[in-house]
């Protein structure tokens, strides 16, 4: 089982030792123009345990949504398995499907384009609830308002439309909509890169808090490293399509065996102008590769400060380096 | 310090956008110093009108938008009262400005040289083939990797970091004073960020360039900035020199900001944050634009609005707070 002894105190008390989610050799390619495949998702393992919220960083077209969208339907896996509370979702009745898709709700980066603009904000967040329940109207209507009181907005905004609200107003609208069924799963991706850096911090303590009130789980998706690390127990790294490092926020900070994690936390430009000239930068010179034209062994090779001949012929698998932390690397730093 | 010399004044500044549905103050009451060689950061909420002050700057700002009053004073010139004519030589010659999305700035229709070496033609008084030499020399500078190749190469086959070089070498392949920069790192990857952050920084050293930033990541503020604006709702709330402003944050506004912003490596870090929204033109508070959202608001925050003055040695701040100099 998975080492959470050193987590801080989001979750702390909430997080079981119950495994959720399980996804194993999880792909997903995509045909694109001249008959190339776009390998977006190649092969990943994960767990995600009840109560925990689990990050997932890594650079632009990594497949972090990708993924996402892979749970909740929004997209068909090319190959892989994926349990969802002790289920596999190849081999699940139809009710238990109609069942895990209440289960599993998703929060969007975009809240602009991801409401209806046509709708008001209380239909938005009753229209899960009238699909999936058999509530009566005046239930529902009850409903929305506790939800609307948990996100932090006035009952009285149910009556307007989206466009009459702020940025961090719609995400509420969104998490609100997101979280009406009672969830067990909420995949978060993105949810506050598009929002002002004072909303931020509102929207992340709203969600920490609600996870606790409502028992959720989360994945939460972002390439600012800042705010993962903040909600997250866990962090996943992901490069080219593949987990490169998986392991207790913590430790991934304090000791990345990546290189690529290595290079990620020295770049996050930190709030603290008197550590400027004293902190090491690990600059990785060359530029991305494409995730058609995906490098051999070690996708991550090209970029890599201590790349051996072995690595350019051999992919390392990801593999439990130390308690809890799992590492696809063959030279990994920080070993004790 | 006093041997420090002001290479960019704007007082008073007031663009206005004059739009069917009203008037939008985008900046309303700017004033600020820059010296030569400084890096100084602009921060602020989305719509706080960072951009809209630089483009002002450069004299940028289309119809609808004007400005409206105010000074904009560039070593000895005073910008405002230029012929298109004279700003269009000072741009890119004594003044360049690098955007957020590259991509948009870049024209897809010819090969980056061809836009380099034009630049550099209107410039200086080149050939042709110096011209190509020279760009090549600079796309090497920036650190792209075999700029010959790049060279030819039409900007739509470049990375998101990669179009950014590219713009910065294009940037300072004529030496400018002041580099503008307005959020140059916000659409790259944290790594790629970090060059570009890096190549800036170098830069700036060797050339003794000043740089204005226009960014909303305190992060990067804290890594690259001399000196700090903070603007809230079109205006200056607080400027100061950089460890002044993270270490002792002054205006509620900038305290807020800080105490929002992750830590990063403390480990049980609770972030506060400001509650509130950020005002819109529609709703503008009367007196201190910042009172519905200020912890310490007062009465006279309500309706008197608080102008910015030299509170301490060297720290602007506009705040009712500050009124006698307290603390
Ligand atoms: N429907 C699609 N068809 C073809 N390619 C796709 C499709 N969706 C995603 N991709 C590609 O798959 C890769 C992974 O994309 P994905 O959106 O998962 O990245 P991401 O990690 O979420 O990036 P970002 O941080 O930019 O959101 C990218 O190269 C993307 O262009
Ligand atoms: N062409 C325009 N017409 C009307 N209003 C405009 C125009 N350009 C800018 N504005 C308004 O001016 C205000 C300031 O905009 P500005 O672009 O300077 O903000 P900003 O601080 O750069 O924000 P961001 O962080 O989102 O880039 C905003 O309210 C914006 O809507
Ligand atoms: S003037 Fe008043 S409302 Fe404005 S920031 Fe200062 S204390 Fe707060
Ligand atoms: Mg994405
Ligand atoms: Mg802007």
């Amino acid at each position: 089982m998975v080492n959470l002894q050193n987590q801080s105190r989001n979750g702390q008390d909430v997080i079981e030792d119950k495994i959720l989610l399980e996804v194993n050799g999880l792909k997903k390619y995509f045909h694109v123009e001249k008959n190339q495949i776009l390998k977006a998702v190649d092969g990943i393992d994960f767990t995600v345990l009840q109560g925990e919220t689990l990050g997932i960083v890594g650079e632009s077209g990594c497949g972090k949504s990708t993924t996402g969208n892979l749970l909740i339907h929004l997209l068909d896996k090319t190959e892989g398995t994926i349990i969802f509370n002790g289920l596999d979702m190849d081999k699940m009745t139809k009710e238990e499907m109609r069942k895990s898709r209440a289960d599993i709700q998703m929060i969007f980066q975009d809240p602009y384009s991801s409401l209806n603009p046509r709708m008001r904000v209380k239909d938005i967040i009753a229209e899960p609830i009238k699909t999936h329940t058999k509530l009566s109207k005046k239930e529902i209507n009850d409903e929305v308002n506790r939800l609307l009181d948990a996100v932090g907005l006035d009952r009285s905004y149910g009556n307007r439309y989206p466009h009459e609200f702020s940025g961090g107003q719609r995400q509420r609208i969104g998490i609100a909509r997101a979280i009406a069924l009672r969830p067990k799963l909420v995949i978060c991706d993105e949810p506050v890169s598009a929002l002002d850096v004072s909303i931020q911090a509102q929207i992340l303590n709203l969600l920490m808090r609600l996870q606790k009130e409502f028992k959720l789980t989360f994945i939460f998706i972002a390439h600012g490293l800042p705010a993962v690390k903040y909600i997250s127990n866990r962090i996943a790294v992901m490069y080219l399509g593949r987990i490169v490092e998986i392991t207790t926020k913590n430790e991934l900070f304090e000791k990345p065996m990546h290189p690529y994690t290595e290079s990620l936390v020295s770049a996050v430009p930190l709030p603290d102008p008197t550590i400027r000239d004293k902190r090491e930068r690990i600059v990785l010179q060359d530029d991305i590769p494409s995730n058609l034209n995906i490098p051999t062994g070690c996708r991550f090779h090209s970029r890599c400060p201590y790349v051996q001949d072995i690595c350019k012929m051999k992919e390392p698998s990801l593999s439990e380096l130390e308690k809890g932390h799992q590492v696809a690397c063959f030279f990994p730093r920080n070993l004790n | 310090m006093s041997e420090d010399k002001i290479l960019l004044k704007v007082e008073n500044l007031h663009t206005y956008f004059i739009t069917e549905t009203g008037t939008v103050p985008s900046v309303n009451g700017v004033s600020f110093e820059m010296n030569e060689g400084e890096t100084v950061a602009i921060v602020g909420e989305s719509g706080s009108g960072k951009s809209v002050t630089s483009l002002s700057i450069m004299g940028l700002i289309e119809s609808p938008g004007k400005i409206v009053n105010g000074k904009i004073k560039f070593k000895d010139k005073e910008l405002n009262k230029l012929q298109e004519k004279e700003y269009r030589h000072l741009r890119g010659n004594e003044i360049a400005m690098i955007f957020q999305e590259p991509l948009t700035s870049l024209n897809p229709l010819f090969t980056v040289g061809n836009q380099i070496s034009e630049t550099i033609v209107l410039h200086q008084k080149i050939d042709k083939k110096t011209a190509r030499k020279q760009s090549i020399e600079m796309l090497r500078h920036v650190g792209i990797p075999s700029p010959e190749k790049v060279y030819d190469s039409y900007p739509h086959v470049l990375s998101g970091g990669m179009r950014q070089r590219v713009m910065i070498a294009m940037a300072l392949s004529c030496r400018p004073y002041l580099l503008i920069a307005d959020e140059p790192t916000t659409a790259l990857d944290v790594t790629i960020q970090a060059q570009i952050l890096n190549l800036m920084r170098n830069l700036s050293k060797k050339h003794g360039t000043s740089i204005l930033l226009i960014t909303h990541d305190l992060g990067v503020v804290a890594e690259m900035a001399d000196k700090v604006i903070v603007m809230y709702a079109g205006q200056v709330v607080e400027y100061t020199d950089v460890f002044t402003l993270f270490r002792e944050p002054k205006h509620p506004y900038t305290k807020g900001l800080l105490n929002s912003t992750p830590k990063f490596f403390e480990t049980d870090e609770k972030l506060e944050s400001i509650e509130g929204t950020v005002p819109t033109i529609n709703d503008m508070p009367k007196g201190c634009k910042f009172h519905p959202r200020c912890p310490y608001a007062m009465e006279k925050c309500v309706v008197e609005e608080p102008q910015i003055m030299t509170r301490f040695p060297g720290h602007q701040i506009r705040c009712w707070l500050y009124e006698e100099g307290g603390n």
